[in-house]
């Protein structure tokens, strides 16, 4: 299960790096897409195949597709090197590892880095479901409607903001 | 001697090995079926030439021995100005999934020996999310059609492709609706739990408007006629039209292993898995029943495939979104209503 965790999150680490890296927009989402599936795979190692089932459907499945539907049809296929100012660059990078350093630090205090104490064979796996709903239908019920609200009403609105009035 | 060696590390890789070389073994016999079943209702011969050792014909089924043996050895040429690794890639990522889908679905009654408890699946019932396993997985089967229409550096593929995943994920929409009744009638995501429900009664009695709107999604999940935008083959192009040899077949083997994983949730799903009267008392019988199942919505897909025409592509999409998604939500609506307040 060590190993697993290593394997998928250099995967991931690799894959989000890539994302920046890569001049082409369709191949920056590709590794966006090999990323979000790395990490499901990490979530499958902490015993929440719920949450993996998830982020694969919700992730993987319909909003990486969202964004290279749109990519294919603006149909840009390189990055023209000279929009890359080295400058911005550079601070872009030192601003990112500072970023990251901090959260690693925070994280460090916090007890999140010891969630790997948690992980276990495939067995171990029950009553994921249940749990969930349990917190998310009882504990949390007013606060979770509320946002399936603004869900809707954002829905909505992006559909009465993008229509072609006629 | 078979005794001593069943446990249940054994068990799983025997599994294991059965299931993928079933599949793979059914998805040669559904090219020649449908072949056969083709000129059968067009009132043909079919193929019937290939023999073996040039003498024993057996209604020509050696054929697709000798057509996978073609594709094998045909020249593979990498198209100018492709992508050469996303063009290598994609077929692979279609077929990878299409072969890990059947894993989840329990294609036996589970037995009892030595105190271990044995069940006919490979995904361990334990893992709790059954169904959404499948559908998890099958969500990643559009990435072969989009990657390999992009790296095709082809017009009309590109086209082909968004058509193909634009349609995927229409459907899909409609047919998870679908599933949601079944999941909220047996009360479980199990796929195992929601067979045991359906013991005496199939879903697709109290739930017949869910299981027709999961039917006509399971044709535009997996590209075939009457909804079969991903191919073309007669007058619109696809997504694979730069693809040849070896890369051709895997989203050739692609598209009929998702048939035969997609048969097998329907009858898991509607038609009560293994169950069957008398047969599934033993093991053997039930598994013998599902496979009977199977084999006979595999044959409605062929059935379906040579007696309907085309639909055009705006059709396609008025069904999906103005006739199945709704109709997949009246479903909902009724089941869970019912489940509320009147089971």
């Amino acid at each position: 299960m060590q190993l697993a965790f290593y394997i998928l999150s250099f995967i991931a680490v690799f894959a989000a790096v890539m994302v920046v890296l890569s001049d082409r927009p369709i191949v920056s989402g590709l590794f966006l897409l090999l990323c979000f599936t790395a990490i499901s795979g990490l979530y499958i190692t902490l015993s929440a195949p719920f949450i993996a089932a998830m982020q694969l459907v919700v992730y993987s499945g319909a909003i990486i597709v969202l964004f290279l539907f749109v990519l294919m049809l603006l149909n840009q296929h390189r990055e023209s090197p000279s929009k890359r100012n080295r400058f911005v660059t550079f601070v872009s990078v030192l601003g990112g590892v500072l970023i990251g350093v901090f959260i690693y630090l925070t994280m460090l205090k916090s007890k999140i880095l010891l969630s790997y104490t948690k992980m276990s064979a495939v067995g171990g796996m029950k009553n994921n479901v249940e749990t969930i709903a349990g917190v998310m239908f009882k504990k949390y019920f007013i606060p979770f409607e509320l946002i399936s609200i603004l869900l809707l009403a954002a829905m909505v609105a992006a559909v009465f903001l993008s229509k072609k009035r006629v | 001697m078979m005794e001593g060696l069943l446990n249940p590390q054994t068990f799983m890789v025997f599994k294991v090995v059965v299931v993928f070389v079933a599949v793979l073994t059914l998805v040669a016999l559904a090219t020649w079926a449908e072949r056969r079943g083709a000129a059968f209702i067009q009132d043909r011969v079919g193929p019937n030439r290939v023999a073996l050792f040039g003498k024993i014909r057996i209604f020509g089924l050696g054929q697709p021995l000798a057509d996978g043996l073609k594709l094998f050895f045909k020249e593979d040429v990498l198209p100018l100005n492709v992508d050469r690794v996303l063009y290598t890639i994609a077929p692979v990522i279609s077929f990878i999934p299409a072969t890990m889908t059947f894993a989840a679905i329990p294609f036996g009654k589970p037995f009892v020996k030595n105190g271990i408890q044995y069940f006919l699946s490979i995904l361990p019932p334990d893992t709790n999310i059954g169904v959404l396993y499948i559908f998890a997985l099958a969500g990643m089967g559009v990435y072969g059609i989009i990657i390999g229409g992009w790296a095709s550096n082809n017009k009309w593929s590109i086209l082909g492709a968004m058509r193909a995943s634009a349609q995927v994920i229409s459907y899909e929409l409609a047919m998870t609706l679908a599933v949601v009744g079944v999941v909220i009638s047996a009360g479980s995501l199990r796929l195992d739990r929601i067979i045991e429900a359906q013991n005496g009664l199939w879903n697709i009695v109290p739930q017949f408007i869910g299981a027709i709107v999961f039917f006509v999604s399971m044709f535009a999940e997996t590209n075939r006629l009457p909804f079969d935008f991903a191919e073309g083959e007669s007058e619109i192009i696809g997504y694979h039209t730069e693809y040849m040899s070896m890369k051709f077949s895997m989203f050739f083997l692609a598209e009929y292993a998702n048939m035969i994983t997609a048969s097998g949730l329907f009858v898991t799903l509607y038609l009560g898995g293994w169950h069957f009267p008398i047969l599934d008392s033993t093991v053997i019988g039930s598994v013998v029943a599902f496979v009977i199942k199977l084999l006979f919505v595999l044959w409605c897909f062929i059935w379906v495939r040579w007696t309907l025409p085309r639909f055009r592509y705006d059709q396609l999409m008025r069904l999906g979104w103005k006739v199945m998604l709704p109709l997949s939500l009246i479903n909902l609506v009724i089941v869970a209503l019912f489940y509320a307040y009147g089971g």
